[in-house]
């Protein structure tokens, strides 16, 4: 018997906490979800948006997403990490204090996100939409998360670190860096910041978080959960402890470099997309690593799945992980990303893998954990066999769907006739053909919905049935591993710094490779290709833009395929967005590309078209946005904006950064009168209406003008 | 369509570099992997069961 064991200690574990978190998990689900609902009938029928600005749908969908990742997956991955490691390290929290500031930092940092983001406060960067002071306050939290974690690993009894932690490690570091890095700005007012980050050094530094978003916080940590709660379940160990360190260290190494994956035929350089490519294949193989694994574990335990409910959701969330692990690099290929970029082929990916891998892990996880949290019994075995077919039901609905719309529109708008035009040159057609799949979509989600509700209350109903009065439970455990003697992997996993250290290598390594040479950007930028940066009424223009999230449905980069330069014209190049802070290039087109809409129709059409787009494209999905034109501009921010433009490299003068507000009210007048003369109503100069009309109106014009040559 | 395809890519050491890091580390744990005794990896893969809170949550 090792010496170890003679050393039993009486702890009791911190799962108050664990708690907390799972209660906060639940309830914001049901607003993720219920968010999610709205915005899919948004565009199955437009009236839905109601005319209000705070749930139009440019709003309402980033509240969905960032609902759905950080406060639905974000409280279940802490809950899980916080159960999991105190048992696994054999020790209880570092600090309750830390744990309640991370409890009570997080939710508030949720409540900002719905405040803020309804009322248009947003960075119009997907997936890090908060701005400043928010952003500033997710990274302190997250330290401390960090540090209640770290310390946690110092003060344990288990010597050896368990896979499950190796996820955790790497999703702590990595989060951090990516937060960190992406939201490097600077504050303009106290909702209002700019990124250093300009053009394709912001799409890039942008994808590589957006991208890893998916990887280190919808994926690293739920392998980590998996890894313990699936063995649990199953009451038997991991199939593959080897397979375990060879898919981890794959994957943290590889999953970096994917980002450029979402930028592809962009005006992103050429080698980082073939690298952005070439390592989402790669991919492929660690994340099917874990997922064999995970599948693996119930080798002949398969009796399970016919009747424990709650391995049917760990084994339907490892089968989306596996399908979308495979659906990922496919998409990653450039030929098929030529056809599915854009389109709602995407959005069904991104919901197998949201839906089926993380939702269906939460709800199994939470089956398992909450009667031994409560010391209980699962209320009802069969109202979670109901919610596990409802929910997966919702999930197909929803994934099938959407990739037959995505695959739908994808070809008709690359269709090109024999004679070199457009099969289908109006982009609404495009979409109409489709509405029919939406209203499938709401369905899906719908009965996801349903499912998830059923699950609550048999989560709701098992907490019921908890004893009145707990108390604490003691546990005895007894130090080990730290007499032996230990080589190679398993020395490593002894030494959770060294573990940290190179885990963190692992990460930066990609990180520097993509992100460094395009610090550099007048490497690749054309001297005469220079463009003229925006106007002051421009520029508050394109601040209504971001703030109502037009970016979530229109692009702003034409890639070089030949329907697609049919249709919007010459491909987008790196001059173009080269003074963008932030770049707007999208990743969705519900409606078509704006990257050259500037003077394509008169300033009226733009009026008219955002006081009721079907006045002008009849079968528009797009809402209307009648405040535009009873809301003031704000000229006043206008000076503060261009002194940091100016202070990030934008040429401008300082007679411009000094007078901008000015020159922007003279601009306006302008519009107006021209607005006025086609009989738009009087007084729109200090709308927002003719700030966004001038920044349509500049998009795509503000390349130098062909030389005298060029243009014989 | 080569050139076109190879224009930007000014950089190739890093990618080098960064392939040489990936592959030379994979090895290495591949190696260590499959380094440890059966014994070893047992005690491993058994630490999530040294707990005593599963008498809660039968079905």
């Amino acid at each position: 018997m090792n010496h170890d064991q003679h050393n039993i200690e009486t702890i009791s574990y911190d799962d108050d906490i664990v708690k907390k978190f799972s209660i906060a998990t639940l309830g914001w689900g049901i607003g993720a979800f219920l968010f999610g609902l709205i915005a899919a009938l948004q565009l199955a029928y437009w009236p839905t948006n109601l005319n209000l600005e705070w749930i139009t749908f440019g709003r309402l969908r980033p509240l969905h997403t960032n609902a759905a990742i950080f406060a639905f997956a974000g409280n279940a991955i802490f809950a899980g990490i916080y159960y999991s490691t105190q048992r696994l390290l054999k020790a209880r929290m570092f600090s309750n204090l830390l744990s309640a500031i991370h409890f009570w930092g997080w939710q508030f940092i949720i409540v900002c996100a719905a405040v803020t983001l309804p009322l248009g406060y947003s960075q119009s960067k997907e997936y890090a939409e908060l701005e400043w002071p928010i952003d500033i306050l997710i990274a302190l939290i997250w330290v401390i998360f960090a540090i209640n974690f770290f310390m946690t690993i110092k003060k344990r009894r288990e010597k050896h670190l368990y896979v499950g932690i190796w996820f955790y490690i790497a999703t702590i570091i990595t989060v951090a860096m990516l937060h960190i890095v992406n939201s490097i700005e600077i504050p303009v007012s106290p909702l209002r910041s700019l990124p250093v980050w300009g053009g394709i050094q912001d799409a890039l530094v942008q994808w590589w978080y957006g991208h890893n978003a998916v990887a280190f916080f919808l994926t690293t940590p739920f392998l980590g959960l998996m890894y313990y709660f699936v063995p649990k379940a199953a009451n038997r160990p991991i199939y593959s402890y080897r397979l375990s360190i060879i898919h981890f260290w794959a994957l943290v190494f590889i999953y970096i470099w994917a980002g450029p994956h979402h930028l592809l035929y962009t005006a992103l350089p050429e080698w980082a997309q073939t690298l952005g490519m070439i390592f989402s294949v790669m991919l492929w193989a660690p994340s099917w690593g874990g997922m064999i694994n995970g599948l693996m574990t119930l080798k002949g335990a398969f009796k399970e799945l016919i009747q424990n409910p709650i391995i049917k959701f760990f084994v339907a969330s490892l089968t989306f992980y596996g399908m979308s692990t495979f659906e990922g690099p496919l998409l990653s290929i450039k030929s098929v990303s030529a056809l599915g970029h854009y389109t709602d082929w995407i959005i069904g990916h991104v919901h197998s893998g949201a839906l089926g891998w993380n939702g269906m892990m939460v709800m199994g996880m939470m089956l398992w954990m909450v009667p031994r949290l409560w010391k209980t019994e699962l209320y009802s075995k069969k109202l979670a066999e109901n919610a596990f077919w409802l929910s997966l039901t919702g999930v197909m609905f929803y994934y099938v769907s959407m990739t037959v719309a995505g695959i739908t529109q994808g070809l008709m708008l690359n269709g090109v006739n024999a004679n070199g035009q457009l099969m289908y040159p109006d982009f609404v057609e495009t979409v109409t053909k489709i509405i029919p799949l939406y209203w499938v979509r709401a369905i899906g989600g719908l009965l996801f919905i349903a499912g998830y509700c059923v699950f609550l209350y048999d989560i709701y109903k098992t907490i019921q049935l908890a004893p009145k009065s707990v108390t604490v439970e003691q546990v005895q455990v007894t130090r080990s591993g730290w007499q032996e003697k230990t080589d190679g992997h398993r020395k490593l996993e002894g030494l959770g710094l060294a573990f940290s250290i190179m885990t963190f290598l692992a990460v930066v390594v990609g990180s520097v490779i993509e992100i460094y040479p395009t610090l550099s950007l007048h490497k690749y930028v054309n001297p005469s290709e220079t463009t003229e940066p925006y106007t002051p009424l421009e520029i508050a223009g394109r601040k209504i833009y971001q703030s109502e999230g037009c970016y979530v449905c229109h692009s702003q980069m034409i890639r070089p395929m030949p329907a697609e330069v049919l249709r919007y014209g010459k491909p987008s190049t790196i001059e173009e967005s080269m003074w963008d802070h932030p770049f707007q290039w999208g990743s969705k087109r519900t409606g078509p590309d704006l990257a050259r809409v500037g003077k394509k129709y008169p300033d009226m059409w733009h009026y008219q078209h955002m006081m009721d787009p079907r006045s002008v494209t009849p079968n528009s999905i797009m809402p209307n946005y009648p405040w535009l034109s009873e809301k003031n501009t704000d000229f006043i921010s206008l000076r503060k904006e261009f002194s940091v433009l100016k202070m990030l490299g934008v040429p401008y003068d300082d007679a411009t950064v000094a007078d901008a507000d000015i020159l922007a009210q003279k601009q306006a007048i302008k519009i107006a009168a021209d607005l006025e003369a086609q009989g738009a109503p009087k007084g729109l100069e200090k709308k927002q209406i003719v700030a966004m009309i001038a920044y349509l109106q500049a998009l795509g014009q503000k390349m130098p003008a062909p030389k005298t040559a060029e243009v014989k | 369509m080569k050139q076109d395809g190879l224009m930007y890519f000014t950089d190739t050491y890093l990618t080098v570099i960064g392939l040489m890091i990936f592959f030379g580390y994979f090895l290495l744990i591949l190696f260590k992997a499959f380094q440890s005794s059966k014994s070893e990896i047992k005690h491993l893969e058994n630490l999530p069961f040294n707990q005593n809170e599963d008498m809660y949550g039968k079905q």
